[in-house]
């Protein structure tokens, strides 16, 4: 009998991981840095390397590149409330805002608690809206109106009304959570991503053309829901690897996973379950594994804190340009630290890609800063150890503190170049493979279909 | 391993969630975390009264919510801990919020003395007992104690773990340089900016006087309260005073991350015996923990202000509007918070709103929410416009019971030349198409029909109006 191959692909931000698995064990295994490769032509060329694994069925994960989100490459999108309620969103909000003023509109409806029609919608009423929409050649919009889980009516009377009209309309998902402004940002959030999240749909979707049939390809939300076209479902594949990861290394053995990844270090619980995200527009409803982010990342700043000392900013640089050993980046990161490190340098995507010059750069902005540092350590090997090791130790400490697991597992690429960190922790151990997101999406993706028959 | 500092405030940061506190046996604080700024002086008293009554073991749990003895508002709960031989974690957690008018402390509901909660490993199931028996104990708030217990114990475990794991050992040492380099970041701050003096006057409406005569000089600031009067309704314990006043301070000058024995050095306050300010028992403390703490806060900022005039600030609505809705055996609590004063170069942020939901608001009460909105403030104008405040308007659908407050310093402090007045907070009532304001605080049922307007304050305006501005051109 012939073998069947399933593929996981995992896409985050800066990187995309593939792996094939037959009989639940990868047999191949592929990383990509995005912004040297493209995703398309990086899965395409993964799978023409091992032709001989051709999958049947293919199941994706997305991470939600958060940047491009400050930029609205998305366009504009109106929202439609009922009466009284234009700014609610917005005053729920926190930080960065989601919705422009100038297309917040509201409509003369009302439906009670109970669910009873109080006020009748009048689609005529929409019309000047519409029109307000079209001048502002905007399209997508998002409906917004109170109690509408309870009594769909109004919003459904809208919606085909709106859609009969041209526009794409987002309607909120009812869902577990009794607060109407975290449904409505999901739908909101949703509404603004769905082009950035579309052309990565498309990337993965062409890259598999001839290969998987379309039927055979499911993106997956942190719920095991699958979606291709539903748009309702964009923001839940947020959390799909990392719920995948807590589902399939940490519930077995009621362990945490720490997974140290090359975007991001976080914590992720094996059975509490969260409804929302803290985003940065505030609550939104997305059911996942509890996730912590943990205040020590792969690409924190080095900078001097308050008492003029060395220490790790607050920021991100984030792997656009990426670490200053990478040749391209201007502020030294984390990483940066063990740009000499053998395993680091092994780890694919990161492979041949230290630039001696970049080293060099980094180590002139070391000397650069301990100039103006109370402590004036000028001796770099001294420096870089000792910051080498409070890394690990504040890694080791907030895991420790974190987790509300007695046991832990390590995973992610990074877990490796890490390990170091943890080898006091009697109950930590270290997970071998390399590729454990997009490997943890497809063995989570497989459960999910098999329930679902 | 030379980044010790580092490594200690990492732990500091990662262990201290909320309103907490970690101090030495000796009495050095080593940090206060928390967003209330009555935790700044209240959390480390309550430390300093527990070990003074009770001999804390490791693993040991003191309770106790009394105001006199270091605790803030009675629905909020402080938990002070043995972690380790030589060190005490204080914490702070609510039971929620209700708004009270009472004329003791012991009307406002039931007042907890420090009180050993857990010794040995066991909790004291006859205090316990004694609390459930009395007439003010919150329901389910033995349960509760004991959730909170298993809780606190398993993050004491988390630190032990944390601390062996990593090899990390918490030196005499370490202390002395953490709280050395304290001292010394708060001070520099301080002395980058400007010195000099000044005095502002704060009337509450219920007649007390809040004088403040602040002097900042060589990266110190003394605050003499030497004029304040008596307590008429309005009052507020020593340390909660201090609390705002460092809390405010340190805010300002953007060292609260660093609260510890070190940044409190930079303090120094003189209060007049029998003032307000001192609150004793059996003294209500409510309106002083919220107006009270509102009225010294925009005392000291505009302090700050007249005396940092590069970097004018307008006033900030800083005391929230509290509402409380009563039907049947249901009660919530709405706090709708003001806006934030314009500076030179901005415009003050308006306020938000969290936790509250329309649909669950009229799911469980009478009520039919109409509006909610950011306030159309006539106040707070000028080149840079103040934050704007809230409004939510309710219809009620049956009868209920709502009591509320507002801000109680009616009476407008006088503001630096470029400053502008915010709007106040404002509650009205529209009945049978009859509109009338309600007072600043208050309780009564509402009829089916009646129409609430609840307003929170806005933020005060900076600089001249672009209108006059363009008048004057002409």
């Amino acid at each position: 009998m012939p073998k069947s191959f399933v593929l996981g692909v995992s896409v985050g931000e800066s990187f995309a991981e593939y792996t094939l698995l037959a009989n639940s064990k990868p047999v191949a295994q592929k990383r990509s840095y995005l912004l040297r490769e493209n995703l398309k032509q990086s899965l395409q060329q993964f799978l023409s390397e091992n032709s001989a694994h051709q999958p049947t069925t293919a199941f994706i994960s997305l991470r939600l590149p958060k940047k491009l989100l400050n930029y609205h490459l998305s366009g504009a999108v109106a929202h439609i409330t009922t009466e009284g309620f234009e700014h609610w969103l917005q005053l729920c909000e926190k930080g960065e805002r989601l919705t422009s003023k100038d297309l917040l509109f509201s409509i003369h409806e009302r439906i009670l608690a109970d669910g009873t029609v109080e006020v009748p919608l009048k689609c005529e009423e929409l019309d000047p809206i519409i029109a307000k929409m079209q001048l502002m050649s905007c399209k997508k919009v998002c409906l917004h109106f109170l109690h509408a889980a309870t009594n769909p009516a109004h919003v459904q009377l809208a919606k085909s009304y709106l859609e009969e009209k041209g526009l794409q309309v987002f309607t909120p998902e009812p869902s577990d959570t009794p607060h109407e402004s975290t449904r409505w940002k999901r739908n909101a959030l949703n509404a603004t991503i769905s082009n950035v999240l579309e052309d990565r749909k498309n990337e993965v979707l062409k890259a598999l053309e001839g290969i998987v049939t379309e039927e055979e390809i499911h993106f997956v939300t942190s719920e095991g829901k699958f979606f291709k076209k539903d748009v309702s479902q964009n923001i839940g594949s947020q959390f799909a690897a990392s719920t995948a990861l807590g589902l399939q290394l940490g519930s077995p053995i009621k362990a945490d996973v720490l997974y140290l990844g090359f975007e991001n270090f976080v914590l992720i619980s094996s059975h509490t379950w969260a409804q929302t995200w803290e985003s940065p527009w505030g609550k939104i409803a997305v059911p996942h594994l509890s996730t912590k982010e943990l205040s020590i990342q792969p690409t924190l700043g080095i900078a001097l804190n308050v008492f003029q000392r060395f220490d790790f900013s607050n920021t991100q640089e984030g792997w656009e340009p990426g670490p200053m050993f990478l040749g391209r980046g201007q502020k030294p990161c984390l990483l940066d630290l063990w740009s000499e490190n053998a395993k680091l340098n092994k780890l694919q995507a990161l492979e041949d890609r230290s630039s001696a010059t970049g080293i060099q750069r980094f180590k002139n902005s070391l000397v650069a800063i301990a100039k103006t540092s109370s402590a004036r350590d000028m001796d770099l090997g001294h420096l870089t150890k000792e910051m080498q090791s409070l890394t690990l130790q504040r890694l080791a400490m907030e895991a420790c503190m974190l987790r509300q697991s007695e046991k832990m597992i390590v995973a992610g690429p990074l877990a490796s170049v890490f390990a170091n960190a943890f080898k006091k922790d009697p109950h930590t151990t270290v997970h071998g493979s390399e590729f454990s997101e997009s490997e943890a999406t497809a063995l989570f993706g497989i459960k999910a279909l098999q329930e679902s028959l | 391993m030379n980044y010790q500092v580092e490594l200690f405030q990492s732990l500091l940061n990662n262990f201290l969630k909320g309103e907490e506190a970690l101090m030495t046996i000796e009495g050095d604080v080593l940090a206060v975390r928390g967003s209330a700024p009555v935790s700044y002086g209240t959390l480390t008293t309550a430390a300093t009264t527990v070990s003074k009554y009770l001999k804390l073991q490791e693993g040991d749990i003191a309770l106790l919510n009394d105001p006199y003895s270091g605790g803030s508002l009675l629905s909020e709960m402080t938990f002070v801990m043995a972690v380790s031989e030589d060190l005490l974690w204080v914490v702070r957690r609510s039971l929620g919020h209700t708004v009270k008018f009472a004329k003791s402390v012991e009307e406002e509901g039931l007042r907890i003395p420090p009180m050993p909660l857990r010794q040995k490993g066991v909790i004291n199931e006859m205090i316990l007992s004694a609390m459930q028996a009395h007439p003010a104990c919150p329901a389910n708030f033995v349960q509760w104690l004991k959730d909170q217990v298993q809780d606190l114990a398993f993050q004491a475990k988390k630190l032990h773990e944390a601390i062996e794991y990593t090899g990390f050992t918490i030196t005499g040492e370490l202390i002395e340089e953490y709280l050395k380099l304290c001292k010394r970041f708060a001070t520099q701050r301080i002395s980058e900016r400007a010195s000099g003096e000044t005095r502002v006057d704060v009337v509450l409406d219920s007649g007390e006087l809040l004088r403040l005569n602040m002097e900042i000089q060589d990266g110190k600031i003394s605050l003499d309260f030497g004029g304040t009067t008596s307590a008429k309704t309005v009052s507020l314990t020593e340390s909660a005073t201090y609390g705002v006043c460092f809390h405010t301070l340190s805010k300002f000058y953007g060292f609260e991350h660093i609260a510890s024995s070190g940044s409190f050095g930079i303090l120094q306050i003189t209060k007049p015996a029998g003032c307000w300010l001192i609150g004793k028992y059996p003294a209500p403390t409510y309106k002083g923990m919220t107006c009270g703490v509102a009225a010294l806060k925009t005392a000291i900022e505009l302090a700050l202000a007249q005396i940092h005039q590069k970097h004018e600030v307008s006033v900030t609505s800083h005391c929230a509007l509290n509402f409380d809705l009563q039907y049947q055996d249901k009660h919530t609590h709405l706090t709708l918070p003001g806006g934030f004063g314009a500076t030179g170069d901005n415009e003050g942020e308006s306020a938000r709103l969290s936790g509250v939901s329309v649909e669950q608001l009229e799911r469980d009460f009478p009520v039919k929410v109409l509006r909610v909105d950011a306030r159309n403030s006539s106040g707070g104008k000028g080149k840079y416009n103040g934050g704007r405040g809230l409004i939510m308007k309710l219809q009620a659908r049956d009868e209920f019971q709502a009591a509320w407050m507002t801000d109680l310093t009616l009476h407008r402090p006088r503001l630096p030349k470029n400053c502008s007045y915010g709007d106040t907070c404002e509650v009205s009532l529209e009945q049978a198409g009859e509109q009338k304001a309600l007072p600043v605080l208050g309780q009564q049922k509402f009829k089916k029909g009646d129409i609430l307007s609840l307003c929170s304050g806005s933020g005060g305006g900076f600089g001249k109006e672009k209108i006059l501005e363009k008048n004057i051109e002409q």
